[in-house]
């Protein structure tokens, strides 16, 4: 029996990569004045930021209904797969309850493995994509699912926000609280760790943030896959590659952009870089 | 006067100190760089203070009581370089006296030599022509080895002249010194202890040694200093009863009768400081309501740099820490020497504020207080100033074993700031260490000061009324107004547009006129970032950093 990996939004996986890899994307909800966007499928980054931007109010999010993962699992056990299915980090979204109670609903079926990747944006969809090349070629579920598990501690992710403001009002802050304030122009940058928004360093304008992140994703030596990311700054996103482009093969570099639901957190002027090292 | 006994001993310390307090204001005079901040006076004073505060009365039956104990008061009490220094003069010679209940000439002059060998143990990289030299002289004219005396008093007596000596000598040993005509203020303050504990030891009249102190001085300069300082007083008072609002503020004339001031004040609050001429006052005191006080000034004058703090809050935050705080793994205490840098630390992520700096160095009691009210089991301190960076690593070497403190040693509030933003309370104290001390050395920090007297410092020569530039630590410049003297101080360090430039306000400057120089500054450079924050120092106009 193939094994077929599933996702959510949540992993900014880009939709043409996903396909050539045969992975499902679950779409998370945003609700923007009252009325809910499934992300990526009514609602696309450009029209997102414009209205995050121009207000009223900020959007939020929810995960995928258990339905919506009953649904997918369903079809695929229909077809005959297994399924691998990835998910965001459980400490910042409910989303991984979803996936286990619609496994419940399923009878807990063997065919099904779920990994709480403690990972969000493209740190998920690195993961995603390893376990998507490796599902092509295996038929041994908890043997992949085992080594997808152990692969996600060296995946890092720094990433550099404008404002802190969009993740301290969407309540996805964690201990990065501590770079919370107003008095000095900062341009935080932070980190996933067990699951959760992890401070790092506060560069004093975007230049410098830019710069430290090219350190810190040189202080983990070569990667074998690497991702940049950004939310409204696409020159920052190739800024970054410039900086960092000698540490992955090229064909193993993803370029992507926070969705509407990242995109509630980090807000404008984001940008990132995620790596698979060691 | 073969011996000297415990209640000998204890009166002259009183003398000794009442000795100093007379010419604390000569001390605070003494000032290298010709700006109004002098304080090695005020800060021997208080620290020396600590220590007579710790003796008993009536005095205890045992030398080495009396001394221990004030070398304990001494040690917590410990404030700026030269408090520390002296703490640890006093160390070394009261060690000598502790296993003693009386103690002969050989034994004073034994303690004469450990106090030396202490002091010069207590500074990295001694420097002669301090405080350093006068104790040095003091510890050879009492050599064991040559009993000249069996006389205590004649012992003390040759101790104090070789002390004024080696005082005159100073300019001599040490270039700034002679270029800023004055010896050096710190060891002023030894000579002044000696000569008070002689006179206390023998009974003789302190208005002659008083001259013998002022002489070795090189004459009386304590008029100098013609802007108001916060000084001592306002330690002392603020230290006092604590309830209400501590309020202070200041002045501005023309026409203020400060003694008219005084009473009037005393009548509306208590612990009323005033100091201050006809044009500018500053204004301390505690009212269980500050409007009233506010409200009389304003019918003096103008009022600004006002800071008012409620003393219950305080009360209850320190006195019961755990009911406003949980205990943190790893915390940052800074010094701040105004309301809005203690703002600007405290969003910063510092747990805990002293209030001070420049014109206050906090004492090693202060630091370990304030290790304690920030709740951390691993406390970072930053002192923020090179005169208070001692009384920080004291305290960490005698830290109260409940909290393990440790001192990143930024030499200037910019500095200090930039320590802050590196820390992270996710990371390890060591890899916090490292990062702060690594984000301090990366910034040149630019002070600039007002000068109170005509003077020759590095080469540069500064009029009375001029600005000085101080580029890392460095009198590098003059001008005739705060705004050009920051212009010329920030082309001297070197601009660029990928440069960060942070402009800190404070007293004699404003929001608007900061902004106006820092779009000058973007106007000059373009692409150059500058950011004005409030800091309210005292006596600094503009401190600057740029990164």
């Amino acid at each position: 029996m193939a094994i077929r990996v599933v996702t959510d939004s949540a992993s900014d996986l880009p939709a043409d990569l996903a396909a050539a890899l045969d992975v499902t994307v679950i779409p998370c909800n945003v609700v923007i004045q009252d009325v809910n966007y499934k992300d990526g499928v009514d609602i696309h980054p450009d029209e997102f930021y414009q209205r995050l931007l121009a207000g009223p109010g900020l959007p939020t999010t929810s995960q995928p209904s258990v339905a919506d993962f009953q649904t997918c699992y369903q079809g695929l056990l229909d077809q005959g797969h297994q399924i691998l299915s990835i998910h965001v980090s459980g400490k910042l979204s409910g989303t991984m309850n979803s996936a286990e109670r619609a496994k419940e609903a399923l009878g807990n079926p063997d065919s099904i493995e779920l990994v709480d990747s403690q990972l969000a944006s493209l740190g998920l969809g690195l993961a995603v994509i390893a376990a998507a090349e490796e599902a092509a070629q295996s038929e041994d579920l908890p043997g992949l699912a085992g080594r997808v598990r152990a692969g996600l501690d060296n995946i890092r992710c720094f990433i550099a926000l404008d404002t802190l403001e969009y993740l301290q009002k969407g309540g996805r802050i964690g201990k990065a609280q501590a770079f919370l304030g107003s008095m000095l122009s900062v341009k935080p940058i932070l980190t996933l760790q067990d699951g959760e928004v992890h401070p790092v360093e506060r560069p004093r304008n975007a230049q410098r943030a830019l710069q430290r992140l090219g350190e810190l994703a040189r202080e983990g030596g070569p990667a074998t896959r690497m991702g940049i990311i950004y939310s409204t700054d696409p020159q920052r996103a190739e800024q970054l590659k410039n900086q960092c482009a000698d540490l992955a093969p090229e064909d193993r570099i993803v370029d992507a952009r926070f969705g509407p639901v990242l995109g509630t957190y980090v807000g404008p002027g984001a940008v990132a870089v995620m790596l698979t090292q060691g | 006067m073969l011996t000297i006994t415990a209640q000998q001993f204890n009166d002259a310390l009183q003398a000794g100190g009442e000795c100093l307090a007379r010419h604390r204001d000569l001390a605070n005079a003494l000032n290298v760089f010709p700006v109004p901040d002098g304080d090695t006076g005020t800060n021997m004073l208080l620290t020396f203070r600590a220590g007579l505060e710790r003796l008993a009365s009536p005095a205890a039956d045992n030398l080495g009581t009396v001394a221990a104990d004030f070398a304990d008061g001494l040690f917590w009490g410990a404030r700026g370089n030269s408090g520390v220094i002296l703490s640890q003069f006093f160390k070394g010679f009261c060690q000598a006296l502790e296993p003693l209940e009386i103690a002969a000439v050989s034994d004073i002059a034994a303690a004469f030599g450990q106090g030396a060998k202490a002091a010069y143990q207590a500074v990295g990289q001694p420097v002669e022509g301090t405080m350093l030299s006068v104790a040095s002289a003091v510890a050879r004219s009492a050599q064991p080895s040559e009993p000249a005396t069996e006389d205590v008093a004649t012992l003390w007596e040759s101790a104090f002249r070789s002390s004024g000596e080696a005082l005159a000598l100073t300019p001599t040993q040490l270039p700034v010194l002679a270029q800023a005509g004055v010896v050096d203020a710190g060891g002023l303050g030894l000579v002044a202890i000696l000569g008070g504990m002689w006179a206390g030891l023998t009974g003789q009249d302190s208005e002659a040694i008083d001259r013998e102190v002022v002489n070795a001085a090189g004459g009386d300069r304590s008029g100098l200093q013609t802007l108001p300082a916060v000084d001592a007083a306002f330690v002392d008072a603020s230290h006092h009863e604590a309830w209400g609002y501590c309020t202070q503020f200041l002045v501005e004339g023309p026409g203020l009768a400060v003694e008219q001031m005084r009473q009037d004040l005393d009548s509306i609050g208590q612990s009323v400081v005033v100091v201050g001429d006809e044009r500018r006052a500053r204004v301390h005191l505690h009212a269980l309501d500050p409007g009233p006080a506010l409200s009389y000034a304003v019918s003096l004058g103008g009022l600004s740099q006002i800071e008012i703090e409620n003393m219950n809050l305080q009360n209850q935050e320190w006195g019961n820490p755990s009911a406003t705080a949980p205990a943190q793994p790893l915390t940052v205490v800074a010094v701040a020497p105004g309301d809005g840098f203690e703002a600007l630390f405290r969003e910063a992520g510092c747990a805990a504020v002293i209030r001070g700096g420049q014109t206050m160095n906090p004492s090693v009691q202060d630091f370990v207080d304030a290790a304690g009210r920030s709740r951390g089991e691993e406390v970072i301190l930053l002192p923020n100033n090179k005169n208070v960076v001692v009384a920080a690593e004291l305290a960490a070497q005698g830290d109260d074993g409940r909290t393990a403190i440790s001192v990143v040693p930024t030499v200037s509030v910019p500095q200090g700031v930039a320590a802050v933003l590196a820390f992270n309370p996710a990371e390890s104290l060591e890899r916090n260490i490292r990062a702060m001390e690594t984000a301090a050395k990366q910034l040149s920090s630019i002070e600039i000061a007002p000068a109170v007297r005509d003077s020759t410092v590095g080469g540069v020569h500064v009029s009375a009324g001029q600005f000085i530039g101080i580029i890392d630590g460095d009198l590098k410049l003059a001008a005739n107004d705060a705004g050009a003297a920051l212009m010329e101080s920030l082309a001297a360090a070197g601009l660029s547009p990928d440069l960060i430039v942070t402009l800190y306000w404070g007293e004699g400057s404003s929001q608007a006129q900061a902004e106006e120089l820092a779009e000058e500054i973007e106007r000059n450079t373009p692409g150059i970032q500058v950011d004005v924050i409030y800091g309210g120092q005292p006596h600094s106009p503009y401190l600057a950093s740029i990164e």
